[in-house]
């Protein structure tokens, strides 16, 4: 089922909004990751997806329908909590029929369904078992299952993987993409976790700030971010940041040309930084010392000071002496520029 | 053998002879039970009768119409503490999950009711019962405490304690208030409500001072009240009187050793709360 | 659902959940408290018609001139003087030992507690046994020990200490287990390393225990106070429906109780009642004023 909002916005008071002129489209059957810092608004989205939260303005539409104003029960949705929230009376089996026997099914066919949807999240040989003896990952399984159960029009799951360990989490984080391809739900992931986001969508929105700051492809999202906060928030080593300025007598400010001017910010990923020019690099560089350099597993990472501030680069092979000054070149895909309010000009 | 050794010695004993001064009354409450008048006004008394008249009980209980005081403790335990337990539960609920005007003012209201002596209410209430010819009834016994602000406000704590996740997770899954409270909520929280329960049980079979006041009528005696006036009906037949113990203390100490655990924790919870 | 506005049909819902509570304790509480004001203040009640008339103190002025009045108010305040403090040193001393002998605790604690959910009329009616002056087993250990025998329940000397042993050992359980709970929550590693700082058990009694269970020990005090104000179930049983050889027990709740229930004076028990409410509600906003500013859970 499709998804859509249209100039929906939030206020708990009356003075902010926590969400401000939200405008987007979930298509049918995609999943879509929202994510950002906490209190970037990205829970309280989902929780207006599922009528949990009424918005302030605007509408919510599922497939044309206009959903504004129906309960969470009437939109037909499944949500997995954060901290599961599995009904700690029930066995699993119960658990994951009790929506069922809300909506007065025969006990022999919710049974029979949550036997099945077992099957499909792969705890069927727990069915007996009380919730409280399950792992969290199995929790988190059951969870699943339970939204699944009144075959939702949509998957919403809130932060589903942040209790879990980190070898569990990359494990769910493959189940749930698995269940939801077999499924073929339209569903919506809540995490702040961006390479979790990464790896598992088929699109991301990135919320801060009561907005949208981007919703595109995830590899859109490191290729070309909108804006300063996608920049740094999208990508495992940090983005080094600098003022424009510090370029001004260099020759790599001729060689980007009239976009420069425009500019505030240098934005450069630390594994753009390279030591040698090539096709992919700008053709000038700029002359750096090396502060220190440290090694963990295969992933150098080595601090240059320039103009006094220090540049973090990583994935350099190349070994030189500490102290030693060297001309660094910027990897054209890793290096932006943005203006005052931090859009990247490279997409004008 | 060591000095700290020595004292733990010590120190036992002194438990033991706490715990014998805690038992003895109910030992001798049984052992007397089942004398003769003349074997129990002995002189050294005598520990444990030869031949124990265990028929004092049967007798003692039709010195009385006991059995009917049974039934009338039972009726009046029973519908009170069930009647306490429904209100509690509803009032907790909406107190804990539910959004309404004056939640706070209607709590404070209540809360006052924690605070006063119930003995002050006693003639107020008298009169009420009386000017609705509700006297000698088991209404008059029961509809006073079918309410407890004590209980709600313990409920209501552990109401609380359930995240709120689950109550949105049970909208979702399409539950009116109605159903979650009693599929989820009251299973979840079924300890702290058996809890309450049982403590409710034992303090309505034991209350005597309102059921006193409000049977004139012998036949609508609860037992500690039958008990109290027992003396009128055997005199000085100390046996006798020791069984009519028995019928008021034996239940509540069985249903005592069957749910300590919950008893206990109902005191600890409740206990600090004041 | 979260953040929607209050609206009119939710607090009608959640009424619907309230009434059947608010309802009662209206009737059964809040009215009566009232009530047992105004009753107090009325110079003349008829109890047929329900009607009072002239407003005044006099009641009030009556207990404060009834002889009777005072021996309730002293023999109360003897009566909560001598059950409390010693009621939760005796009960701290047993919660201490209890801990000691942590495998047998459980059953100790059951015997303990015993007392406590029994019925205070029949286990005072074992007691009348138990104080008989001729046959009483407690006048025959007396004797072994060649002490002279005590008219425990016909001596008017004798009536508040008869009524101290007793509430002492029929609510001993209650403290005991609360004061478990506390020395259970301290955590272990202050003994551990006071033990370390060469510290004696007692000097870690003094130093760790006292000073970290005070809270408990505080509300404990409170509560028992509030409870052996109000005692009355003993007194009826041991006395037979009196106050006890020349009223020698007469406490507030009895001469309320006799009072309305006897004597049908309404006013002036419901005042002696109110007097009751101000006592009990000092020691209330005592206890609260002190959780509030000393008390961490």
């Amino acid at each position: 089922m499709q998804v859509r909002f249209s100039h929906i916005s939030l206020a708990f008071t009356p003075d902010k909004d926590t969400l401000h002129d939200l405008n987007f489209t979930i298509n049918d059957g995609e999943l879509v990751c929202l994510l950002g810092p906490s209190g970037g608004g990205k829970s309280t989205t989902l929780n207006l997806i599922s009528g949990l939260l009424v918005p302030t303005k605007g509408n919510i539409l599922f497939d044309n329908q206009d959903v504004t104003k129906m309960g969470p029960s009437e939109r037909k949705i499944g949500m997995v909590f954060q901290n599961y929230s599995l009904y700690p009376h029930l066995t699993v089996e119960n658990n994951i029929a009790f929506p069922l026997k809300i909506a007065h099914w025969k006990k022999a066919d919710r049974l029979a369904r949550a036997a099945k949807l077992a099957k499909l999240v792969h705890v069927e040989d727990q069915l007996q078992k009380n919730v409280n003896e399950l792992s969290g990952g199995q929790q988190q399984r059951v969870a699943i299952a339970r939204a699944l159960a009144k075959d939702p029009n949509i998957l919403l799951l809130d932060e589903p993987l942040s209790n879990l360990d980190a070898r569990l989490r990359m494990e769910m984080r493959e189940e749930i993409r698995r269940i939801q391809q077999e499924t073929k739900i339209t569903t919506v992931f809540v995490t702040h976790d961006q390479s979790e986001a990464m790896h598992i969508s088929d699109s991301v929105m990135v919320l801060h700030n009561a907005q949208i700051q981007q919703y595109s492809k995830p590899n859109e999202l490191y290729d070309h971010p909108a804006n300063q906060f996608v920049a740094s928030f999208i990508g495992d080593n940090p983005l080094n940041t600098f003022d424009r300025s510090l370029l001004d007598d260099t020759e790599l400010k001729e060689e980007l040309g009239k976009v420069y001017d425009k500019a505030t910010t240098v934005g450069v990923r630390a594994e753009n930084i390279v030591l040698t020019k090539g096709e992919d690099t700008y053709q000038h560089g700029v002359r750096c010392k090396l502060l220190r350099s440290h090694r963990y597993g295969l992933i150098s990472t080595r601090l240059y000071s320039f103009k006094g501030i220090e540049l973090d680069a990583t994935g350099l092979t190349e070994i030189h002496d500490t102290n030693e000054e060297v001309e660094i070149y910027f990897q054209k895909r890793g290096f932006f520029l943005f203006d005052a309010s931090g859009n990247n000009l490279f997409l004008e | 053998m060591t000095k700290r050794k020595l004292a733990n010695i010590l120190f036992f004993l002194i438990l033991v002879l706490g715990a014998l001064i805690m038992v003895f009354p109910f030992f001798w409450m049984i052992s007397t039970s089942v004398k003769t008048p003349s074997e129990a006004a002995q002189i050294p008394p005598m520990l444990w009768p030869k031949h124990p008249h265990w028929v004092n009980f049967v007798n003692a209980f039709h010195a009385a119409p006991f059995g009917r005081y049974l039934v009338n403790s039972l009726i009046v335990t029973v519908c009170t503490t069930a009647a306490q337990m429904f209100t509690s539960i509803l009032a907790a609920f909406a107190f804990s999950k539910l959004k309404f005007w004056g939640k706070n003012l209607i709590f404070m209201i209540f809360l006052t009711t924690m605070m006063v002596p119930i003995e002050m209410l006693i003639i107020p209430n008298y009169v009420t019962l009386s000017e609705t010819h509700l006297m000698n009834t088991y209404l008059a016994l029961i509809l006073p405490w079918a309410a407890s602000f004590f209980t709600v406000f313990t409920l209501r704590q552990a109401f609380n304690a359930v995240p709120p996740q689950v109550y949105y997770a049970a909208k979702i899954d399409g539950a009116s208030d109605w159903k979650y409270l009693w599929t989820v909520l009251v299973p979840i929280c079924r300890s702290s409500i058996v809890a309450m329960t049982i403590l409710e049980v034992i303090s309505s079979w034991n209350d005597f001072m309102w059921p006193m006041i409000v049977t004139n009528d012998p036949n609508m005696r609860t037992l500690p009240v039958a008990v109290a006036s027992f003396t009128n009906d055997v005199g000085t037949n100390y046996p006798y009187m020791m069984a009519a113990a028995t019928f008021v203390i034996i239940p509540m100490i069985v249903l005592y050793v069957i749910l300590e655990k919950y008893i206990i924790q109902g005191i600890t919870k409740g206990g600090l709360v004041g | 659902m979260i953040n929607q506005k209050i609206s009119w049909k939710q607090t009608l819902h959640a009424l619907l959940y309230l009434a059947p509570m608010m309802i009662l304790l209206s009737i059964f509480f809040l009215y009566p408290i009232i009530s047992t004001f105004i009753l107090s203040v009325f110079k003349k009640y008829n109890f047929y018609t329900n009607a009072g008339q002239g407003i005044g103190f006099d009641n009030f002025a009556y207990l404060w001139h009834d002889p009777m009045f005072h021996q309730a108010v002293k023999n109360t305040f003897i009566f909560v003087l001598g059950v409390v403090p010693a009621s939760i040193i005796i009960s701290l001393g047993i919660a201490l030992l209890l801990n000691r002998f942590s495998k047998v605790r459980g059953f100790f604690q059951t015997l303990y507690f015993l007392p406590y959910v029994t019925s205070t009329v029949a286990i005072a009616m074992v007691w009348t046994w138990i104080y008989h002056s001729d046959y009483g087993v407690l006048n025959f250990i007396l004797k072994l020990f060649h002490l002279p025998p005590v008219g425990w329940l016909t001596d008017p000397h004798y009536t508040m200490l008869t009524l101290i042993i007793f509430s002492i050992w029929k609510n001993l359980g209650l403290n005991i287990i609360l004061f478990l709970v506390a020395l259970n929550s301290v955590p272990k590693q202050y003994y551990l390393s006071a033990s370390i700082d060469g510290a004696t058990p007692w000097q870690q009694f003094t130093n760790i225990t006292v000073p970290l269970i005070s809270p408990t020990t505080f509300l404990l005090t409170i509560n028992a106070m509030i409870a052996s104000f109000k005692v009355f179930d003993q007194i009826y049983v041991f006395y037979h429906n009196t106050a006890g050889p020349n009223n020698s027990g007469m406490t507030i709740v009895y001469y309320l109780y006799q009072k309305f229930y006897v004597e049908n004076n309404y006013t002036v028990a419901s005042a002696a009642g109110v007097v009751l409410f101000v006592i009990i509600l000092l020691a209330t906003i005592l206890q609260n004023y002190v959780s509030k500013h000393y008390v961490h859970y």
